[in-house]
């Protein structure tokens, strides 16, 4: 039986890395991917397949204050933690707003079932749940949920608030904007009340996921008496800011669209003595530079989700302010891809996908593109504890010495074309630095005969074209992980049924091995499963992995607590951790 | 006098119906999907959606009917002054103009003041002193300032106060009657940049009006007369040269509110030109076209009001 704090890691997770992490260590040497993961939570996978059982067991804890390491002094209380973001969020309604700097935002009003340990971000610990505990096979789980957890409104959290939420992404109302609940949907047959104190999960089969999707900081508790009048006599509107009611460590103070978003400390916040802040402004500052500056004298204490800072700005705002500020790097889960159409010439010829794939020089692309701050990727459900990245940098494709792939690679090529080469077009969308992956692209393939045309589409324009199968290539796309593990991946990318199969590529024994390895609840086993389907993507190709980049986020020396940055912009920011100096 | 109004009234409805039917099918003919933009985010990876959820949205904002209706549907809505619901603010279109109105109108109005009391007394100096060193600099001034781009000046000055002063303006938009002193520091920035430009403009264009005056028979009979050459310049010479700057003042209003957009950006200022961007970042059809067609709307009524002022400052013009 599981409580709190037990070690709930996944099996199979993308690593959390190391910080600060820098292109090249002190002695000028380019970082393996080795050397990123040292020091990081691989090999989790031992323990967790029992505490995914329930094997292990801490019953009956409190948990502790999140994220404070022991023997650290005690946090100091007050202070408004002053962060920057890009945009609004587009609703205020937490179930529906699927853009990530509105969940952001929003986080730290709600609570969870289970939540991401601070971090140790791998981990999972219980926040609302108490308890849970499988059927004999895996296929139910009975959750035992506090008594002691008040909304903002004064209102006790029930077990009904927990089902409806629960319910609510599951089965969505008619007109329902969101896809917050897409994991748990693919999972969870139903969710219903057991008593006061529990409710129970059915899932459609047995899932090893399951619990890796419910503790996703997306899948948050939502007030049913704020939401069920909404959902029934208005259909799916907006929240107002007077219904933003959480059980989070902060409620709501007040929201000025475009401008700022304030928190107040919840007194009555669950965990005795948290949060330490008195509260929170979220300031949103669309433009790069204004947002650096104002790190830089001090009116902002952390840089939100910095999906599109650099290494090198970074480091400036430091080297500007080294008595101020603190930069970090974490991952960021966001792999590039490249995606083949393989129901159309001439990506139908696994030739071709082959010489593409030998001729691409990932290195370059990572010290072109990311400014050396990034690290090969893999096949695309290649999680570290499937394969680890180090596996394949030796292997054709992924190595750095690239003479003799783009040898095989020109012999492919001719031989696919009768030498006379081909004219192809690569598309991709026209934000961020992806236009620049198949700039370089178009280079690197030149040598082998392969002339690359650039189509650069708008990014609505482009998902829509990349799903109805009207691009021959999709050179360069950001394929985000949503949780620590591979079938995510597997489904949304590789499965007929996936929103992102753009590959249009169809391969019955993967399909069969992801039907088995998705519920084999043996960890061995499982992964010898999920190596065979990294093998035959590796084979197959219907897409390519190229890199993945790594973050860089700017901070106040003042802000203590964020001492690991979350291995991707997927995480709990509820900041009840968090203290300022 | 009134009928010319009524009729120049009377001809925005024929142009506010071209701009709005040229926003709309634009916007249509444009290969993508609003409900793919809304259901997949920012590709936060936050789950997924079917093909049930991309129906459901598509009819909830009206996207399953045929173009022709959905506009009519917004026409009429326009008539009754409902520009529809936002798609990604799910709520009016116009509550949400409404309150980022009173910024950008502030940051427009105080920019085209501030650009023509630094542009014409820059331009007069200039065309009173041609050739001299005053002239060139005036000319070198504004040469600068119209090849400057706001978002350079804008970014420039930003870094600029941050490195030499330890400064940014205060985050967190306050009104004027919420905080007098923080919103004078987070308008002031912005206003300086933008009235530059415009500066560059009226003081090189009203040079070469002033200059052209100044050759006038009547400018050298006031000359003649004995008059102070401040009182011809200011009552005989600028009253005249002003109207061609009047007219073209008018139409930079159109490039200013093109630049408030890059503007409230680096500023981070909550006014419409921030909301237009957004809108086309969702691709949220019913702010697009209300902003585009209200912008389009502001930019005839300047106009009108600039045609109207003629009279004021030549009794000769006469509306028939």
């Amino acid at each position: 039986m599981m409580g709190e704090q037990a070690d709930y890691r996944a099996p199979l997770q993308r690593s959390a890395r190391p910080e600060p992490v820098e292109g090249r260590d002190g002695a000028g040497r380019r970082l393996s991917r080795r050397r990123l993961l040292s020091g990081t939570v691989l090999g989790a996978g031992a323990v967790a397949g029992l505490s995914l059982l329930g094997c292990s067991s801490t019953k009956g804890k409190q948990p502790a204050a999140s994220g404070q390491a022991s023997g650290q002094a005690a946090p100091k209380r007050g202070g408004m933690l002053r962060v920057s973001l890009v945009s609004d969020p587009g609703t205020l309604d937490f179930q529906q707003e699927t853009v990530v700097e509105g969940l952001f935002v929003l986080m730290p009003l709600y609570s969870q079932v289970l939540r991401q340990v601070p971090n140790d971000w791998g981990k999972l610990q219980g926040d609302l749940a108490t308890k849970w505990e499988p059927s004999a096979d895996g296929s139910k789980w009975t959750f035992t949920v506090r008594q002691d957890v008040k909304w903002h409104d004064g209102r006790p959290l029930t077990v009904d608030d927990i089902v409806y939420s629960l319910n609510r992404l599951i089965n969505p109302p008619p007109g329902y904007k969101g896809g917050n609940g897409g994991n748990l949907r693919g999972a969870v047959a139903s969710v219903s009340k057991v008593d006061e104190a529990r409710f129970l999960v059915e899932l459609k089969r047995p899932a090893i996921s399951f619990l890796q999707s419910l503790g996703m900081p997306y899948i948050r508790i939502l007030p049913k008496h704020i939401l069920e009048p909404i959902d029934q006599n208005e259909k799916s509107r907006s929240l107002k800011p007077s219904e933003l009611i959480g059980s989070g460590p902060f409620r709501f103070k007040s929201y000025e669209r475009g401008s700022s978003f304030v928190y107040e400390r919840n007194p009555d916040y669950y965990l005795k003595g948290q949060p330490y802040l008195d509260g929170i402004t979220y300031y949103y500052i669309p433009d790069v530079n204004t947002q650096l500056e104002s790190l830089r004298t001090g009116r902002l204490d952390l840089d939100g989700l910095s999906a599109t800072l650099k290494a090198s700005q970074g480091k400036q705002v430091q080297s500007a302010a080294p008595d101020r500020i603190v930069v970090k790097s974490g991952g960021n889960a966001r792999l590039v891809g490249l995606f083949f159409n393989t129901s159309a010439s001439p990506f139908q010829d696994l030739r071709l996908r082959q010489a593409v794939h030998l001729a691409l020089n990932r290195q370059q692309m990572i010290e072109l593109i990311q400014e050396g701050q990034g690290i090969i990727t893999p096949p695309l459900t290649s999680f570290d504890s499937v394969y680890p990245t180090d596996h394949y940098l030796q292997e054709p494709g992924y190595r750095a010495d690239k003479t003799a792939d783009l040898a095989q690679a020109k012999q492919l090529v001719d031989a696919a074309t009768g030498g006379k080469g081909l004219d192809v077009t690569f598309s991709v969308i026209s934000t961020s630095s992806y236009p620049d992956y198949v700039q370089l692209q178009r280079q690197q393939l030149a040598p082998i005969g392969i002339r690359v045309q650039i189509q650069t589409l708008d990014s609505a324009v482009g998902e829509a074209r990349y799903n109805a199968g009207q691009v021959t290539v999709v050179g360069a796309h950001p394929c985000a992980v949503p949780f620590n593990d591979p079938d995510s991946m597997i489904a949304r990318y590789f499965l007929p049924t996936g929103e992102r199969y753009w590959s249009k590529w169809q391969n019955q024994q993967l399909i069969d091995l992801y039907s088995k390895e998705s519920v084999d609840l043996d960890e061995a086993s499982r992964a010898k499963q999920l190596r065979q389907v990294a093998d035959i993507l590796d084979q197959e190709l219907p897409a390519i992995g190229l890199t993945d980049s790594l973050r860089t986020t700017i901070l106040s020396k003042s802000v203590h607590g964020i001492d690991v940055l979350p291995p991707s912009v997927n995480a709990d920011w509820r900041f009840d951790w968090v203290s300022l100096a | 006098m009134s009928h010319y109004v009524i009729r120049r009234l009377l001809l925005f409805v024929p142009t506010l119906i071209g701009v709005s039917l040229a926003i709309f099918i634009i916007m249509r003919v444009i290969p993508g999907d609003p409900a793919t933009v809304i259901l997949g985010g920012s590709d936060a990876g936050t789950g997924g959606y079917t093909k049930q959820d991309l129906q459901h949205v598509r009819e909830q904002l009206g996207l399953d009917r045929p173009i022709p209706v959905q506009y009519l549907l917004w026409v009429g809505g326009v008539l009754k002054l409902d520009f529809g619901t936002s798609i990604r603010y799910s709520s009016p279109v116009g509550t949400e103009i409404l309150h980022r109105v009173p910024l950008t109108f502030e940051l427009t109005a105080l920019s085209l003041v501030a650009g023509l009391a630094a542009g014409l007394p820059i331009g007069m100096m200039s065309a009173a002193h041609q050739n001299t060193r005053l002239d060139y600099t005036g000319r070198v001034l504004s040469s600068v300032g119209l090849a400057v781009p706001n978002f350079w000046l804008g970014t420039l000055v930003i870094v600029a106060l941050a490195r030499w002063f330890d400064w940014v303006p205060p985050l967190g938009y306050a009104t004027i009657t919420e905080d007098p002193q923080q919103h004078i520091q987070q308008i002031l920035p912005p206003v300086l940049v933008l009235g530059c430009g415009f500066a560059a403009f009226v003081a090189r264009l009203s040079r070469a009006q002033v200059l052209e005056v100044l050759r006038e028979d009547y400018v050298r009979t006031a000359f003649s007369k004995g008059l102070r050459s401040k009182t011809v310049m200011v009552r005989h010479a600028l009253k005249n040269a002003l109207l061609p700057v009047l007219t073209l003042s008018g139409l930079h209003v159109g490039v200013l509110l093109g630049g408030v957009v890059t503007i409230e950006l680096i500023f981070s200022l909550p006014g419409l030109g921030r909301l237009l961007l957004d809108a086309l970042t969702y691709r949220d059809y019913p702010l697009i076209q209300a902003l585009v067609f209200l912008l389009a709307a502001e930019f005839l009524g300047i106009n009108l009001l600039v045609d109207l002022a003629y009279s004021w400052l030549d009794p000769r013009i006469r509306y028939a």
